[in-house]
């Protein structure tokens, strides 16, 4: 066997298989039905990153909901290590867009709240929480609540959050849309980092290009009614990634090549409506 | 948000601190306003009373005397103990009875269906007209004023919890769905402890009620406690000592509502931030 038929042979980390939802929403008498997923398929490698972008109401966090099994899918299936899901499990953790903490419990609280629902003793779980902290550089906020601390760092606690349930994958919603610009830039080099270091699965959404290309090895373009994927983009930029990366001729190329993609599935969605309407 | 820069993630806003302070400036007014109205109050009441027949109102000196020898004979503490149990056991009851039911409510859409038509309609009848027969069911010690305190001061609880529940959002539900959390963990780690500023909330309102409805039972049940004193020296035109209970009862309420209110701003320290200027 040659290593690249090992490569295709082997079974993928997550695989999203022909994914349909549709929402119904009542207003008085009438019933609205919006597609937001229509058939979406695709695959992640073990320690791989991917982004996925697309315009807003284009079902991605839906997308990401129905992974974490949150939502049930009308149709198709998330498989993980070739299993098919039926729910949440603790191989898949979530960081949310609204950072889901919970404002009476401390920083140290929250991360270990995973932990707590298992039943995980006390000092196993304090010790756990603890290295994640400091690991996303919030050493010293243990006690602190969340309504003491900035946008970026209560993300940065829903990160710990998630590593600490130590899942295989991690889907993050939007993370980084809160919080300024500089900061944005500085945890996105820190999930990196963490990343780097820890192997995991990443599924990545972003509205922002710039962060979908600089961050993943593959970046999902999504369009809109129905959402679907539009072209999914390889990004070969070495790693590691320093934000020396984020000026290179090549990323900048990538960019432009994806910004074309996501313009031409806005401008598909438009004619589509057109043509319905 | 958009001129911060990331070392602002650790220094505290200053106009924070600000706004603090003209918080407390704000308290201390209220509080020096509040104290003149009472002294006020006790002025009038001592020149009034100076000036009619001692049976409808005498001076407010009178009644500072009565206060003290009814201490010093031990009347006024027994009634006072009295009348305190049956509020504390009262008010422990409604908060347990409160919460379960709003939280039933709150939660499950089929409990709100059942329960609903009895709440409105318990909550808009007058409480008082099921004195005779709760004194019927219960006897005349003291368990029946305990209920009628419960049938007063559960509603505020109960309402309170109910509308909290339905404010426990997705932001929080998700995240504990999400980590696989049972229903039961849902319920004590999450719905709990967001609602418990709505119940502290609930719960200050219904100190208040609390103590008409202790008066109320001492009134028309068997006469005991501090409602019963005041019955006792009204009957025998002792105004003075009348005055004594009463001033004892307002205490009370006065008191409890705003260690309510103490506890709830200690318990929910995130709900006072939210009313300053945002981070
Ligand atoms: N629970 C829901 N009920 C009804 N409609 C929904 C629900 N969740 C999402 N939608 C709709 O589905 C579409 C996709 O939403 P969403 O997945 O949030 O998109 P995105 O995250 O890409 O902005 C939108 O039109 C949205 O209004
Ligand atoms: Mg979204």
């Amino acid at each position: 066997m040659t290593p690249e038929t090992a490569a295709t042979t082997e079974v993928p980390k997550l695989r999203v298989e022909n994914i349909r939802k549709t929402f119904f929403r009542v207003e008085r008498d009438r019933v609205t039905a919006v597609e937001a997923l229509g058939g979406v398929s695709f695959t992640v490698r073990s320690g791989e990153f991917v982004s996925v972008i697309g315009p807003s109401g284009c079902g991605k966090s839906t997308l990401l909901r129905i992974i974490d099994g949150l939502v049930a899918a009308d149709e198709g299936g998330v498989f993980v290590d070739g299993k098919k899901l039926t729910g949440p499990g603790h191989d898949r953790a979530v960081v949310f867009q609204y950072f889901g903490l919970y404002p009476w419990r401390t920083v140290q609280k929250n991360v270990e709240f995973g932990l707590e629902l298992q039943g995980v003793p006390v000092a196993e779980r304090r010790e756990r929480a603890r290295r994640n902290i400091a690991l996303v550089g919030l050493s010293g906020f243990e006690n602190h609540y969340p309504h003491e601390l900035s946008g970026g760092m209560k993300q940065r606690v829903g990160f710990a959050r998630a590593l600490t349930m130590d899942p295989d994958i991690i889907l993050m919603d939007e993370p980084f849309s809160a919080v300024d610009e500089q900061t944005r830039e500085l945890l996105q080099e820190q999930l990196l980092d963490v990343w780097e270091k820890m192997g995991k699965t990443v599924v990545f959404i972003t509205h922002s290009i710039d962060e979908a290309v600089f961050l993943a090895d593959r970046v999902i373009v999504m369009g809109a009614r129905p959402g679907r994927i539009v072209e999914t983009v390889a990004v070969d930029l070495p790693r590691p990634r320093t934000s020396a990366h984020r000026a290179s001729p090549r990323l900048l190329e990538i960019r432009t090549h994806a910004w074309e993609t996501l313009r031409r599935g806005i401008i598909e969605a438009k004619a589509g409506l057109e043509g319905v309407g | 948000m958009a001129e911060t820069v990331h070392s602002t993630d650790t220094t505290p806003d200053t106009r924070v601190g600000a706004q603090l302070a003209a918080q407390r400036r704000r308290r201390w007014r209220d509080r020096a306003i509040g104290f003149g109205a009472v002294m006020l109050l006790i002025a009038v009441w001592e020149v009034a009373g100076h000036m009619t027949p001692d049976i409808f109102l005498s001076p407010f000196h009178r009644t500072l005397i009565a206060l003290y020898s009814l201490t010093v004979d031990g009347t006024l503490i027994r009634a006072t103990q009295n009348s305190l149990i049956v509020l504390f056991a009262g008010l422990a009851a409604s908060v347990v009875v409160g919460v379960v039911i709003g939280l039933l409510m709150g939660r499950y859409e089929r409990a709100a269906w059942v329960l609903e038509p009895y709440v409105n309609g318990l909550y808009a009848a007058p409480t008082i007209a099921f004195l005779p027969l709760v004194t019927l069911w219960l006897g005349l010690y003291t368990a029946p004023k305990i209920a009628i305190v419960v049938l007063i001061a559960v509603f505020p609880i109960l309402k309170n919890t109910y509308a909290g529940v339905a404010t426990v959002d997705q932001d929080y539900l998700e995240p504990a769905a999400s980590m696989r959390a049972s229903e039961f963990q849902i319920f004590t780690k999450v719905i709990l402890p967001a609602i418990l500023p709505f119940v502290m909330a609930g719960l200050r309102l219904s100190v208040g009620r609390a103590v008409v409805g202790v008066v109320v039972g001492e009134f028309f049940t068997r006469q005991s406690g501090l409602g019963g004193l005041i019955v006792q020296y009204a009957g025998s035109f002792r105004t003075a000592e009348m005055f004594v209970p009463i001033l004892v009862l307002v205490v009370i309420g006065a008191v409890l509502t705003s260690l309510v209110g103490y506890m709830q701003r200690r318990l929910a320290p995130w709900k006072e931030s939210e009313r300053d200027p945002g981070i």
